[in-house]
């Protein structure tokens, strides 16, 4: 039987992670402080529209997580950024700008990521075209209100995602693979397809990585059932022209050639970045030098930050994640915090 | 007296083959340099050498290659010891041979004659009132003049910084030999000197005193022991120092000392670098000195640590003919043209050895886009690069409409290209095709006038098109015409600011002060630092050039010209905005941009990354 009634838990952040790790902990009777920066739980989640493979709707995860946590002792403090940790003998203090409000035996950090900011790719020309956007952006749209995508009542003709913005781009300076920028535009796309059938729908990609369960099935679908055409290339830049449709100059890689084409959006597949609200703990470099995200003690058996006791990670702060990752990895971590406070 | 009319001893021979091997090598290049030039330049060097560049030729050669006067400019220490070295050898061979032909009579003589000349002659044979006060003072006094050069060169080995260079050339083995050769000429010849001197009791207050000390450190009471048996064996060692050095010399470093002097005269007669004359390309190669003033500028000694890729490393292997890669790990920015106190057209250099490879191979060529429409007075040509940073062609249409200017865009849908990544890439036929069709184009227009945002375009279209009556503006240079012409108007905001002058359009193209009388319109503080322009790290003269080295460079640079803490980074050029643009922790804009934010009123600053800040301070952090 797990029993860890003696023990005081902190987790910071309140996605699928930290309310995974949250629920978990709970679970074990520990005593459970959950934070987030936000004045609601749910973090990214709440801007979500569908949810890949089976396009579940974000809503429905988040009235799950919700039901749990209200059925289980857990003390919220929504609207509080925990941006510090002080290692203070075996106690954590939290502090939040400087301002000490909390203290624990063991802290879960769930911070999550940020979307790559697509302006540091100035030649596609988000923040300078209106009708270029990026994935997060057309998430909103599609979840709020599909007809934005309208231009003056008309459907829209053509649409073009561009895969690997910010993801394995040296010149970007991020070297490693986002994952699910690709399954990600593959589901979008198909959104699209759903609202808007006669609409050409064009996926510029480096290669698919369709990983994880039934993300190839999607894959075949929309390319088989939804005719959204995949073409193997980067696009070079992007302008506009007078009837404000984006022009889009690229390489068909697998043909060889170079190719222009013209479509009303233009949506950017961002990747997965560390989080600007990452939390500091006493003066450690605790994150990767290279990728920013936070780093296990083990990556094999191990989700302790590393160097640092007590100190736990849990989802995307640790690197481009799934939710069902995310949460399984939030539940690891209160069962690995159990175990640590059980044995120290 | 008779002695005097033949001296003669057999260590007088190891000089003279030296000597005469040096003599012969040089008369060979010298011959083969000559025969190597184009038509052109022969005619050059035929319609002036009977001219005024002649004397102008020769008054650089006083000034440069004897007393270094540029490399005074670098750090005076260096300056010294290069010069000190040079003219101090240069007068003890004048003088010498002065004080050979007052005593010994005769103008025509072997040379080893006046080289060995205190040897045949250790006392004067004439009035004392002309030897002591003249020529044993100056010949003392030179020798020490080189001495202490030498003295500063072996400093400049253990401990370069002192002479202003934080990092000095890796010698070869052969340069290392003569170096060793060179170093110990002189203290030999001072022994050798002193020796004879206090055997004979002459010589003034370096050979003089030095002679007297050894003498009398050997024997005490007077004419116990004699420094006698001493003095041969030294000036056999002395000629043979001077028979190793002069037979290395043509194959190392030392070679630029008779080859300097040749390329002043023909630089000063009009001749350049060019494919079609290789004799000046060799000779150019010969005339470096490897003195070592290139590898500080040079930001990939710090980006690419313990490569040697600078220019001297570089004239280096084409002059032994090296088959190495070394003419593509260079960002073309000249930053090492500008200080080398040769004056050598490295650039230009590196470029004839690129295309020399790159030979035979095709290059595709993009079609020009063509324009279409009616003639307006200004043509305006954004460039491959402008269209990865929209936002410039925007500002500047922003620019042109508020000025009321007639105007096209030439490019509005990308695709064309100047030439200039072909020529830098060694392609020169392509950019040659590419030149041939744009420069058609563009006169076929109409326009007086062709205004483009991209440095790179700027330069290639003033260097290499002819263009009659068209006239090439940066859009730097065309925004500072239009305010000072009153056709808009910039308000000074409160911000601090630092330009970044791109290499293609300050050292590259002369454009200088346009970009900096704008910044001091667009901000109230200007933070820039004065120091050579930097090379952002983007440079398409590098094309195999890694992103890791690129970024490396760019975080150098960038911590530089932000050393002042300014609220924003403003450069004039796409290239430099798109490489500083990811690594900068402030926001970087080109000038285009940061007016037409004045034009439109909208804020003055564009918003940065948070999630870029972050990155930055953990990079920080580390």
């Amino acid at each position: 039987m797990l029993d860890g009634r003696e023990y005081r838990i902190t987790v910071i952040g309140a996605g699928p992670a930290g309310a995974a790790a949250a629920i978990s902990a709970a679970a074990m009777s520990m005593e459970v402080d959950w934070y987030d920066k936000e004045n609601r739980p749910g973090g990214k989640l709440n801007d979500y529209h569908q949810l890949f493979p089976d396009r579940a709707t974000a809503d429905q995860i988040l009235a799950d997580f919700d039901g749990r946590t209200d059925a289980i002792e857990i003390k919220k403090h929504f609207g509080t950024a925990v941006n510090r940790i002080e290692t203070d003998n075996r106690q954590l203090i939290l502090l939040s700008d400087n301002k000490i409000v909390g203290s624990a035996d063991a802290v879960i950090v769930a911070t999550g990521f940020d979307f790559f900011d697509a302006r540091l790719k100035e030649e596609f020309g988000y923040g300078i075209y209106d009708h270029v956007i990026t994935s997060p952006d057309l998430e909103k749209i599609l979840k709020t209100n599909p007809e934005d995508l309208r231009k003056e009542g008309a459907d829209p003709v053509s649409i073009a995602f561009v895969h690997c913005v910010g993801s394995r781009d040296q010149q970007a300076g991020i070297n490693y693979c986002s994952r699910l920028c690709c399954i990600t535009g593959i589901r979008q796309a198909i959104g699209i397809k759903e609202l808007f059938p006669s609409c050409k729908v064009v996926n510029f990609y480096i290669d698919i990585r369709a990983f994880g369960s039934g993300y190839e099935e999607l894959y075949r679908e929309a390319q088989e059932k939804y005719k959204i055409q995949f073409i193997r290339g980067r696009v070079s830049e992007a302008s506009e022209n007078q009837q404000h449709r984006i022009l889009l100059k690229a390489e068909d890689t697998l043909m060889a050639r170079p190719l222009k084409l013209t479509v009303d959006w233009l949506v950017l597949l961002v990747g997965m970045v560390p989080s600007c609200t990452q939390v500091q703990i006493d003066n450690h470099q605790c994150t990767d030098q290279e990728t920013g995200f936070y780093q296990p003690v083990n990556v094999f058996t191990g989700s302790r930050i590393a160097g640092l006791p007590g100190i736990f990670m849990a989802g995307a702060c640790g690197g481009p994640m799934s939710i069902p990752e995310a949460i399984a990895s939030g539940r690891s971590a209160a069962m690995e915090a159990w175990q640590y406070l059980k044995d120290r | 007296m008779q002695k005097l009319f033949h001296p003669f001893d057999p260590f007088v021979l190891l000089f003279t083959i030296g000597f005469s091997f040096v003599g012969i090598f040089f008369l060979y290049k010298l011959i083969r340099w000559i025969e190597r030039l184009s038509d052109k330049d022969t005619e050059l060097l035929n319609n002036s050498i009977f001219t005024v560049k002649t004397w102008q030729a020769l008054k650089e050669v006083i000034w440069e290659s004897l007393l270094h006067r540029k490399i005074f400019g670098i750090n005076k220490r260096l300056g010294y010891m290069h010069m000190s070295l040079a003219f101090g050898w240069f007068m003890l061979i004048l003088i010498g041979n002065v004080e050979s032909i007052y005593y010994s009579g005769r103008f025509f003589k072997p040379i080893y004659i006046s080289v060995f000349w205190r040897f045949f002659d250790p006392g004067p044979s004439f009035p004392q009132a002309v030897y002591q006060p003249g020529f044993a003072f100056w010949m003392d006094f030179f020798l020490l003049l080189v001495l202490s050069g030498l003295a500063l060169a072996i400093i400049k080995r253990f401990r370069s910084v002192w002479l202003g260079l934080k990092q000095t050339t890796r010698q070869r083995p052969v340069d290392r030999l003569a170096l060793t050769a060179l170093w110990l000429i002189f203290p030999i010849r001072l022994l050798a000197e002193s020796a004879t001197c206090g055997a004979n009791g002459t010589g003034s207050f370096l050979t003089g005193t030095l002679g007297h000390l050894m003498s009398s450190a050997l024997s005490p009471e007077p004419s116990f022991l004699s420094l006698e048996p001493f003095v041969l064996p030294l000036w056999w060692a002395y000629s043979s120092v001077l028979l190793l050095f002069f037979v290395t010399l043509p194959f190392t470093r030392y070679a630029h000392i008779p080859s300097e002097a040749v390329l002043i005269f023909l630089r000063k007669y009009g001749i350049r670098v060019s494919r079609e004359s290789p004799g000046y390309t060799d000779l150019s190669t010969y005339s470096c000195s490897s003195c070592g003033v290139c590898i500080d500028p040079c930001q990939l000694s710090d980006a690419l640590p313990g490569r040697q890729v600078q220019s001297n490393y570089f004239v280096k292997s084409i002059r032994h003919h090296e088959h190495t890669d070394i003419q593509w790990d260079c960002m073309q920015c000249s930053r090492c043209e500008k200080v080398c106190p040769v004056g050598l057209e490295l650039m230009t250099m590196r470029q004839l050895s690129r295309t020399d490879m790159a030979m035979g191979s095709k290059s595709t060529i993009i079609g020009h886009p063509g324009r279409n429409g009616q003639a307006h007075r200004i043509l305006y040509f954004a460039g491959c690069m402008t269209h990865l940073t929209p936002s410039i062609i925007r500002s500047m249409s922003q620019i042109f409409d508020q000025a009321g200017s007639s105007w096209q865009f030439y490019d509005p849908d990308g695709l064309a290209c100047c030439g200039r990544p072909l020529k830098l890439a060694g392609q020169s036929e392509g950019a040659n095709r590419i030149k041939e069709q744009l420069q058609a184009d563009f006169l076929a227009s109409g326009a007086e006038l062709l205004v483009t945002s991209c440095p790179i375009c700027y330069r290639m279209f003033n260097e290499d098109y002819i263009l009659p009556g068209m006239k090439v503006l940066h859009h730097t240079q065309y925004i500072l015409e239009l305010i000072e012409w009153k056709r808009i108007r910039v308000d000074q905001n409160k911000l601090t600011a630092a330009y970044h002058e791109p290499c293609e359009l300050g050292r590259g193209s002369g454009v200088i002060s346009e970009p900096r009388e704008l910044m001091s319109k667009l901000y109230q503080k200007d933070t820039t630092p004065d120091i050579e322009g930097l090379c952002c790290g983007g440079s398409l003269g590098a094309p195999g050039l890694d992103l890791v080295t690129r970024r490396a460079v760019a975080r150098g640079a960038l911590g530089e010209l932000t050393s002042g803490k300014p609220d924003v980074l403003i450069t004039a050029c796409p290239l430099c905005k798109k490489t500083f643009g990811p690594v900068s922790e402030i926001p970087v804009m080109d000038f285009a941009e940061a007016v037409a934010r004045s034009l439109t009123g909208g804020s003055v600053l564009p918003e940065t990354s948070k999630s870029l800040k972050t990155r930055h301070k953990q990079q920080v952090a580390v």
